[in-house]
């Protein structure tokens, strides 16, 4: 395990770059987001551990990040005063784009990974903005009426793009349909509906007749392999990973087991069946969703699998709320890092602390 | 000049003669006749035609009228496409001779007759001189038996005129649409002794001088009619383009003022006593020591602010995050 101090900032946000295998970067705040500056580091992998290579700093918190797929330099934020940044690290201190659209705090910003010429941005104040980088002003905004804390694009198609948000909601739009009164908006999942009976888990949660009230959403994530499959991760500290194809049928896995609200959840790169999440109660945790029974799987994880999904291990080096992870997209498949508000940043082998 | 027109020609005069010659009257021509060669359309547009005549009419240098007739709001169905054929019958050099036959007669026997009739002209302010025509005939009734003596040939006016009558009030509608359009004043003059004209005009002005008035203002209140329905439809129309994320920016914006009127400190303190009474039951070594969880009990008890962008230890003891 590597580690490295973001002295005075608390980590919300971490991500590896897609052009380099050694390029992390952080987005942090001052006073864990309350008031005070935020900060973007750029760090480097080397033979000497964790450097910094870079560091820019904000007037207000970032929360959030994505690394430009067009451009290996270059690095979007998400800032607390409801506006957009793009830095470019081969520059110094200033960003070379700003936007400043959203009204409240912008909690997500990812880039369009099939079409690469967009991104979007999601905010408090209710809405998820589609931007281009080259433009001056947002291409176009879809309105959820809720605060969202969670935008993202599909792996798998340019014009997918979905949100989760306060009102325990999971929406997908489509960017190919015309722009009418439903804004794009195809799709709808009541995150908190109950599990159909034929895929009542082992993992279920004891409730009435496998009800949960509906609680704030805070992340989710597309997998990367299986493309209607995505998981979504929040308040009440349960994964749920969903198929858009039955969207009726209800949550088709519940992973239990997080203590506290669940920070971000995000698919491996590399395998189809392995989540990983960060929490609010300070551990990250390693997940399969029991998709992957049959595959031979490499050798050090035989005991993946059974019918249902299952924690394979967890990781508690972190010693405050744990808000951002990401896994390493190069080299072998269980390299990921993890910051919070410990003002730390891990680089780990999710392999070290699964079980037998 | 003479250089221009003696001098060797260069492509800029040859290009600036293409361009300064008028066009607009073939093009629009020619757009109009685009429309019968969409096969699928089994019928013209109500318009189709409707300038025909007054186009050759023009393109022969009759003095026909001043301006374009507003195309008519109201498709008439066949009865237009009958019109126009009589139109096409009666080339429309001749309609002013047939009005020569009809009135001037009366005209010269009697001054009063005629005067109405050109006054009527300015009330009308119809664009189209078959409106003019059909309507004319329709409010001056009393010389309906006078048009009867008109040539048998001349039936389409007697036609027209019923047609005008059993749609009148739609009629009228049109005409006070077309009250903008510049009126044919000069239609008649040419043909017309001066003298009997001005005869006719000064001994009639006064008697028509309030009608013109009453009729006036019955086109002025139309026409705000008209206008007051345009501008509540484009207030609605801009009332109704903000949905969506404009509201929802309306919505931020208050509920902003309203947090700004509220006590932060307060609000802070409380939303950070529900925090720690959310993790009250976490005996955990891990979040006994959280630097965030004291920094929420300090909260909490008062004993550190907000005060702008810094976090400021009320108690004395410097404060660290």
């Amino acid at each position: 395990m590597l580690e490295y101090r973001t002295q005075a900032f608390n980590g919300y946000a971490v991500k590896y770059s897609p052009f380099f295998d050694s390029r992390i970067a952080v987005a942090s705040s001052q006073h864990f987001g309350l008031v005070g500056n935020g900060r973007l580091y750029v760090l480097g992998l080397t033979s000497k551990g964790i450097v910094a290579e870079k560091w820019f700093d904000t007037q207000d918190s970032l929360f959030d990040l994505a690394w430009s797929e067009t451009h290996e330099n270059q690095v979007l934020v998400a800032a607390g005063d409801g506006s957009i940044k793009l830095f470019d690290i081969g520059l110094d201190e200033f960003p070379i784009q700003s936007w400043k659209e959203h009204m409240r705090e912008v909690f997500a910003v990812h880039w369009n990974l099939v079409s690469k010429d967009t991104f979007c941005s999601s905010s408090w104040d209710g809405t998820i903005r589609v931007w281009n980088p080259t433009r001056p002003t947002s291409l176009f905004t879809l309105p959820i009426h809720s605060c969202t804390y969670s935008a993202t694009f599909s792996p798998h198609s340019p014009s997918l793009l979905s949100s989760v948000s306060s009102d325990s909601h999971f929406r997908l739009f489509d960017l190919r349909t015309p722009a009418s009164a439903s804004n794009h908006l195809v799709l709808t999942i009541p995150i908190h509906s109950a599990q159909a009976s034929t895929q009542l888990s082992s993992t279920q949660v004891p409730g009435p007749a496998g009800q949960f009230p509906p609680n704030e959403a805070l992340t989710h994530d597309w997998n990367k392999y299986r493309s209607s499959i995505v998981a979504t991760a929040g308040v009440d500290r349960l994964i749920r990973t969903f198929d858009i194809r039955a969207p009726g049928q209800g949550p088709l896995v519940i992973l239990p087991g997080h203590d506290y609200a669940v920070r971000r959840v995000t698919w491996s790169p590399h395998l189809s069946d392995t989540l990983l999440s960060a929490s609010y109660d300070m551990t990250c945790r390693i997940w399969t969703d029991g998709s992957a029974k049959s595959e031979p799987i490499h050798a050090g994880v035989e005991g993946f699998g059974g019918d249902q999904g299952r924690e394979l291990g967890r990781m508690g080096r972190h010693t405050e709320f744990v808000c951002g992870v990401d896994w390493c997209l190069f080299g072998s498949e269980g390299w990921v890092a993890s910051t919070g508000w410990d003002e730390r940043l891990c680089v780990w082998d999710v392999r070290e602390f699964m079980g037998p | 000049m003479a250089d221009a027109l003696c001098g060797p020609s260069t492509a800029l005069q040859t290009f600036q003669k293409q361009t300064s010659a008028d066009r607009t009257l073939q093009q629009d021509r020619l757009t109009a006749r685009q429309v019968p060669a969409e096969s699928f359309r089994s019928l013209p547009g109500p318009n189709t035609g409707i300038l025909d005549a007054e186009f050759e009419a023009f393109q022969a240098g009759h003095p026909l009228q001043a301006g374009y007739p507003e195309p008519d709001l109201f498709y008439h169905g066949p009865p237009a496409k009958s019109f126009q054929r009589n139109i096409g019958q009666q080339p429309s050099p001749d309609w002013a001779s047939d009005f020569q036959n009809l009135h001037l007669n009366e005209a010269r026997a009697s001054p009063i007759p005629q005067a109405q009739f050109h006054q009527h002209v300015p009330l009308q302010r119809t664009g189209g001189w078959h409106q003019d025509f059909s309507s004319q005939q329709d409010q001056l009734s009393p010389y309906q038996p006078q048009q009867q003596k008109r040539p048998a040939d001349q039936n389409y006016s007697g036609w027209s005129y019923g047609y005008t009558g059993g749609l009148m009030p739609q009629h009228n509608t049109t005409l006070s649409r077309m009250a903008q359009q510049k009126q044919p004043e000069r239609r008649a003059e040419d043909v017309y002794d001066e003298v009997a004209f001005e005869r006719a005009f000064d001994a009639a002005r006064e008697e028509m001088q309030q009608s013109e008035e009453s009729a006036h203002r019955k086109n002025t209140q139309v026409d705000e009619g008209l206008h007051d329905t345009k501008d509540e439809e484009s207030q609605g129309w801009l009332d109704h383009n903000q949905i969506g994320s404009d509201v929802i920016l309306d919505e931020a914006q208050k509920r902003e003022e309203e947090g700004k009127e509220a006590d932060d400190g307060e609000e802070l303190a409380r939303t950070a006593g529900q925090l720690l009474e959310n993790v009250k039951g976490d005996q955990s070594q891990k979040f006994q020591e959280s630097n965030f969880l004291s920094l929420m009990r300090q909260l909490r008890d008062k004993e550190v602010r907000v005060e702008g962008d810094k976090l400021v230890d009320v108690s004395n003891s410097s404060f660290t995050s």
